[in-house]
């Protein structure tokens, strides 16, 4: 049994931690304070093939799989997690929707472009009244002269506010519900989307979040990513793929964690003598590194599942679950270690502290997460348990 | 001087059968004057020269290489000068050492060596080092012993020259130049080389980048101490840094107090709560020192502090420090740098 | 028209570590990558490709079989052929020798108009590669330590460096160039090239024997004895005296560590 990554891994890791701290650490802080999105950066990263590092070359993809979006993840997530979530939702589940459910002609219409990142890609799931109780979505499409007209709300939309393409769901048939009556359409902003407001957020700052309004947008019929009806299956595959990656993204921003709490104590003295030789400060380094050995084993193990079309579901959810609390813990470690220099809107801490929780909360909160594992499992035993 | 009893000591070694004797040095006359540098390289060939056994012979060429300056090459140390005005071609100087068999031959590590010796190196299918920081003779094999840096001078490689003639270059301000004592003699000779045109070079203007801190090769940062005309004096400062080094990277940056001051930007701010910055050189003019600070400069190579105040923690963490008000260190240093 | 470029695999300097005890380099756990000054001399002549796509632009490098992972980053940037020069002879050639039997490759590709690389190898900290090759091919011009390169009109012309000056310089081809490191990025490889330089495309091996060349000819004509360290760090020197003698002891102190 061979556990290394083929070579080519490596070179793609190097790469994309050159992009990452040449082009964004510089200025990751800047567009934290300004909430703005930097824009330069994502060209060169676009440039590099990053936004579509998982997804075929034959749509303008690196043909790296679900283990290249891991390392992408996990090494943009340990510079920039903001910008880790700006390609979360791109690749992750606005371009995974079309990848894994869309017909050939409306992946390369729409996937090449997201995958060249020309385009930048939004999911539009979430509504005031279906979090991550996806199936109670309320966004309504109805069939009109060969279109399809959707009116409604989605909010809390990652990339919303500068997003060129919309995978969206959509009831498409209320009698029916999520069993066969929600659509998965993609839809261009030039289509009549509007932005609603755009959300100020405590973390991710240098990503955007917003609403998205639909109101009365026409598209096409070809739009319909997989086959009508069936759109909740597809997004909750995609969904299924994302989660691997959040626990990817949560690894990087652990493992960043971790070097600068190691760092910190090296270099910071405390009643004479360095942090390091504090006992309480390596059981705290000791604990942290344990949970990221164990994250790292996890989210490999998973992609590695995901490439070799084994089923993952469930060792998905648990990336989801263990690495974003994994991630929340180190970076609470390393505030306690660092004192008030942790709380100096001028560290960078301070942000890993902001932008650690969000991981916790998107692409359906841990709690949720922990009730379908449980699920999952008592289901084997013959327990079933209706929502 | 009489050297007769050296023939008798090389007379016995192998090399004197094979011919190969004497270290030999090209200098360089670019301009109408000698080059610290090729002195330097003379200094050094002389004393190896004295634990050898052995003459130093020097060639000079060069379009300004005269009879003067060879003149001159012999008050600083040589005791043969050949002299040529041009520049030889390659294979007429690779004529010239076949036919005179330098067991040593040495260049200075500056423009016309770093082509000239590797060329002559590789026509005569023989070793080179080069940057070289330290010298010596091994008595025995009477092969010479080199120190050359690696990694940026993270550790230094010693080897021994096997094969005659056995070439090195030099770095330049590693040793002494030596004195100029005109009661020297000795033989000075124009030679006849084959010369070849050389393309009048004309120095242009450096190239400019946007340095941002994490490139630069020198960071010269100010702090609170600097008051009044201080911060355009570290400007200054490293403006005669660039004049004296334009291929190097040199950037402007401040610490937490310069900032707060206003005095620069937050893209210029060396400090944890900043950037973390890893140049060849840091120096530090009026720069207290705070953790923070020491914690983003600790991987430059090498730290400098100015700071009028003898107690100032910076101390401790630089490899360098000069007690003493700015408005008088920094202009002596400016002058030093432009001399 | 072939450029050549030639690309050396060293350990990064930021990774290896120096430990005292050993007297040694300790290059465990350090990390091999491409030479960085050969990473700017491969993005220019890329440029030159760029501009021209007539141009053929050909990584070559040389060694263990493990070099090969630089020949697949210069593929992955965008090399059309990469050729690594490898077996027992090749690995234990010295400075002389290598310049042969990379010239000898280099002759064997024919139409090479311009060989290129990096101004100087990180870890050892020689250039010599260059203007050895330059003789090995015929006494071809070379212009050492050069940045903002440009082909026209049959010359390669730019901007070399030599004892803190550039001088505008400009030799006809068939030359040598070695190529500078400055503050700009050189291009990053894409994602899909990088899959590809491993799974599609292949790195051509050459052995001494193909090339009729023996390497091993010419004896070593040198022997490593051992390292010497630099003093261990000493923090907190202070230069005394004037100011004006403070300055001269401090520069000439930082002369000798080779930081200006």
């Amino acid at each position: 049994m061979d556990l290394t990554l083929p070579k080519e891994y490596d070179l793609l890791r190097q790469m994309i931690r050159d992009v990452m701290e040449n082009e964004f650490a510089p200025v990751a802080e800047e567009a934290d304070e300004k909430a703005e999105v930097p824009f330069d950066a994502i060209k060169v990263a676009a440039k590099a093939g990053l936004f579509g590092i998982p997804f075929p070359q034959q749509y303008g993809g690196s043909g790296a799989g679900e283990m290249g979006y891991v390392i992408l993840m996990e090494e943009v997530s340990r510079v920039d997690s903001a910008m880790s979530t700006v390609v979360g939702a791109h690749i992750g589940i606005a371009a995974m929707a079309l990848y894994v459910d869309g017909s050939h002609a409306l992946k390369e219409k729409y996937l090449t472009p997201l995958a060249q990142g020309t385009k930048i890609g939004a999911f539009c799931l979430t509504e005031p009244g279906a979090g991550s109780d996806a199936a109670a979505i309320k966004t309504r499409a109805i069939r009109s002269n060969g279109h399809w007209v959707i009116n409604g709300t989605k909010i809390y939309i990652s990339n919303g506010p500068f997003a060129d393409l919309f995978s969206v769901l959509a009831v498409t048939d209320p009698a029916l519900g999520a069993r066969g009556g929600v659509t998965a359409f993609v839809v261009e902003k030039e289509m009549g989307t509007k932005i609603g407001v755009i959300e100020k957020k405590l973390g991710i700052r240098a990503s955007s979040t917003s609403e998205v309004i639909f109101d009365e947008v026409e598209v096409p019929t070809a739009n319909i990513i997989g086959q009508e009806g069936l759109g909740f299956v597809t997004f909750m595959k995609t969904l299924d793929l994302g989660r691997v990656t959040v626990g990817a993204a949560s690894l990087g921003g652990a493992q960043k964690a971790l070097e600068m709490i190691i760092d910190y104590a090296r270099l910071a003295e405390k009643f004479g003598m360095p942090l390091a030789h504090q006992q309480q400060v390596q059981f705290m380094i000791a604990d942290l590194y344990s949970d990221v050995e164990m994250l790292r084993g996890l989210v490999y193990r998973t992609a590695w599942l995901v490439d070799n079309h084994r089923p993952f579901a469930r060792e998905a959810y648990v990336c989801k679950l263990r690495g974003s609390e994994i991630a929340s813990k180190a970076v609470s470690y390393a505030m306690e270690i660092h004192g008030v220099l942790g709380l100096s809107r001028d560290y960078p801490l301070e942000r890993s502290f902001r932008d650690a929780r969000i991981a916790e909360i998107f692409e359906g909160t841990n709690e949720i997460q922990r009730i379908i594992i449980a699920r999952d499992l008592l289901k084997e035993v013959g327990v079933h348990i209706e929502p | 001087m009489d050297l007769s009893f050296l023939e008798q000591l090389l007379g016995a070694s192998a090399e004197e059968e094979e011919g190969y004797r004497n270290i030999w040095v090209v200098a360089i006359a670019w301009e109408p004057h000698l080059r610290p540098c090729d002195l330097q390289v003379i200094g050094k060939a002389r004393n190896l020269a004295d634990s050898l056994g052995a003459y130093v012979n020097v060639l000079l060429v060069g379009d300004n290489a005269s009879e003067d300056l060879a003149r001159e090459l012999i008050a600083y140390g040589a005791d043969a000068a050949f002299w040529g005005a041009g520049y030889p071609t390659g294979r007429s100087l690779r004529d010239f050492f076949e036919k005179h068999k330098p067991e040593i031959l040495l260049f200075a590590d500056a423009a016309g060596g770093r082509k000239m010796a590797p060329r002559l190196a590789q026509r005569l299918k023989c070793a080179l080092v080069t940057h070289a920081a330290d010298l010596s003779i091994n008595a025995e094999e009477r092969s010479l012993v080199v120190a050359a840096p690696i990694y940026h001078g993270a550790a230094y490689r010693v080897v021994e020259c096997k094969a005659n003639p056995q070439i090195a270059t030099i770095q330049a301000g590693i040793f002494p130049t030596p004195e100029y004592d005109s009661w020297r003699s000795g033989d000075v000779e124009e030679v006849e080389l084959v010369w070849k045109p050389q393309p009048p070079l004309t120095p242009v203007e450096p190239p400019e980048y946007y340095i941002p801190l994490q490139k630069a090769d020198i960071i010269i940062a100010g702090g609170r101490g600097l008051r009044g005309s201080g911060w355009q004096l570290i400007e200054e400062l490293a403006a005669a840094l660039a004049r004296r080094l334009p291929h190097k990277a040199i950037a402007l940056a401040g610490s937490r107090g310069a900032y707060d001051e206003g005095w620069i930007g937050p893209q210029q701010m060396v400090d944890l709560t900043g950037h973390t910055v890893a140049p060849a050189l840091y120096v530090a003019v009026g720069i207290r020192g705070t953790f923070q600070h020491f914690g983003a400069t600790e991987k430059a190579r090498c730290i400098v502090a100015i700071n009028h105040n003898p107690d100032a923690p910076i101390f401790k963490h630089a490899d360098y420090g000069i007690v003493g008000e700015v408005e008088e260190v920094i202009p002596a240093l400016i002058e030093v740098l432009d001399s | 028209m072939r450029i050549v470029v030639c690309i050396k695999q060293i350990f990064d300097p930021e990774t290896i570590k120096i430990s005292r005890s050993q007297q040694a380099i300790d290059e465990r756990g350090a990390r091999k990558i491409m030479n960085p000054p050969d990473r700017w001399a491969l993005d220019a002549a890329l440029r030159f490709k760029e501009a021209d796509p007539s141009i053929e632009v050909i990584a070559l490098s040389l060694g263990e079989p493990e070099v090969e992972d630089v020949l697949r980053e210069a593929l992955a940037l965008g090399c059309d052929r990469a050729i690594l020069l490898s077996d027992a002879a090749i690995v234990k050639a010295r400075t002389a020798g290598l310049a042969q039997i990379i010239a000898a490759a280099i002759k064997r590709l024919r139409n090479v108009q311009l060989v290129m690389t990096g101004h100087m190898a990180l870890d050892t900290g020689s250039g010599t590669l260059g203007p050895r090759l330059a003789i090995e091919l015929g006494d071809w011009p070379v212009l050492l330590s050069v940045d903002q390169l440009r082909l026209e009109h049959g010359h390669v012309t730019g901007l070399q460096y030599a004892d803190e000056k550039y001088y505008d310089s400009s030799y006809p081809l068939p030359a040598v160039a070695t190529v500078l490191q400055t503050p700009e990025h050189p291009r990053y490889p894409h994602g899909a090239e990088i899959i590809n330089a491993y799974r599609v495309r292949n790195v051509e091996i050459w052995s001494s024997l193909a090339l009729g060349v023996d390497p091993t000819a010419l004896p070593a004509p040198t022997t490593g004895r051992q390292l010497r360290l630099p003093p261990a760090r000493q923090m907190g020197f202070i230069v005394e005296g004037s100011p004006q003698e403070a300055a001269q002891t401090l520069v000439a102190m930082l002369r000798a560590r080779r930081v200006i």
